[in-house]
């Protein structure tokens, strides 16, 4: 009786179906971001239930279609509105929070993050339509395995790029001369108080990160994405330093010459390989990367948008 | 631009200008004064010469 009861509302079992892979899609992206966000559990019930409505939507949108409701599309852009708005919610977020943190994340890394939570809605609207569509055209077998390549996916899609495939990352000796402090001959900065050069001496890490080609010479010299790095990896090593300790902020500089990255980090945790992980994890921003060797390549004239 | 807040120094000739200039006559003395400078004003102290540090504020610009 119960499967008859399924059989013949087709549309309710689309939806349901469809909602249901839009919101575990929507879930399982959300589990990857933990750097990205903090893990507030109030933080995560707003993006879960936002990632249930852009479910909902999107797998309403079928049976809408079938019966011929064509002003129900309309609810999409509804959504896209919506989305936007979450990213505004996160720019503002973070931005607020950024004055607080000893090695802030900076307004690139931040517009990263926020483009990044809008797109994952959209991803999520998508899969719940795909799912919802199939469900409606076939059965819900088949939506339940159109769900699940949709999830596949999704996790691919959201792999980001990390420093590592522009650039080697290599550890690098700190040396400090007089007040002068240098990552592998790259100058740094000059601290003068002999109390800081004595903890810069002791416990900084050094790294350098030679591009691997033109365009991404000019990705890391982007200011945006060197404070992504000196963020990222001060958040999975700690930092030492206090308000008031302007000297021990982390730094990266980049040597002109040869365009490669000296940065120097001073971490709590004195732990070489933790750090060579956490610096080849930092994510490339979306907004950071260049390609100069693509844009000369154009033929004709420029074409915008 | 960074803008320098103070100087610190133990040589009077050889400094001048708007920042008010703080002279101190030896080098232990001089760097205890940076210190205090620093961690006061939170801005970076930096030594030009042996006996002249000037305390930066790098965030002025922003």
């Amino acid at each position: 009786m119960r499967i008859q009861w399924f059989v013949e509302h087709p549309d309710l079992v689309g939806v349901v179906i469809g909602t249901a892979f839009g919101v575990l899609a929507r879930m399982l992206m959300l589990r990857s971001d933990y750097r990205q966000y903090p893990a507030y559990p109030h933080g995560r019930i707003i993006h879960l239930a936002l990632g249930m409505i852009a479910g909902a939507l999107g797998s309403v949108a079928v049976p809408a279609l079938f019966n011929k409701d064509y002003t129900a599309i309309t609810f999409l852009s509804l959504a896209a509105q919506q989305f936007r708005e979450v990213r505004n919610m996160e720019r503002t977020t973070l931005n607020a929070i950024d004055h607080q943190e000893l090695v802030p994340r900076g307004a690139t890394y931040i517009e990263g993050i926020a483009v990044v939570f809008e797109g994952r809605n959209y991803l999520a609207i998508l899969a719940a339509f795909l799912t919802s569509l199939v469900v409606t055209l076939t059965n819900a077998y088949w939506g339940v395995g159109m769900g699940l390549v949709c999830i596949f996916v999704v996790i691919r899609f959201m792999k980001g790029k990390t420093i590592r495939e522009i650039a080697t990352v290599a550890l690098a000796p700190v040396r400090v001369e007089g007040p002068d402090v240098y990552v592998d001959g790259i100058y740094i900065m000059n601290a003068g108080l002999e109390e800081d050069r004595r903890i810069i001496a002791e416990e900084a890490i050094g790294f350098v990160l030679t591009p691997k080609n033109g365009d991404s010479r000019v990705t890391l010299a982007n200011l945006g994405q060197r404070q992504a790095i000196l963020h990222d990896v001060s958040t999975r090593l700690g930092v030492y330093r206090d308000d008031g300790e302007p000297a021990l902020t982390p730094m990266a500089k980049l040597e002109l010459a040869t365009g490669r990255l000296g940065v120097l980090i001073i971490p709590r945790e004195h732990d070489p390989d933790k750090a060579m992980k956490a610096m080849c994890g930092v994510p490339l921003l979306e907004s950071a990367v260049r390609m100069p060797t693509q844009a000369n390549r154009t033929k004709g004239g420029v074409q915008h948008g | 631009m960074a803008k320098i807040v103070a100087v610190f120094t133990s040589e009077r000739q050889e400094v001048a200008g708007g920042a008010p200039i703080f002279i101190a006559d030896d080098p232990a003395e001089l760097q205890r004064l940076a210190n205090l400078a620093e961690k006061i004003l939170d801005c970076n102290a930096h030594q030009l010469t042996e006996g002249l540090y000037i305390i930066v504020d790098h965030r002025a610009s922003e």
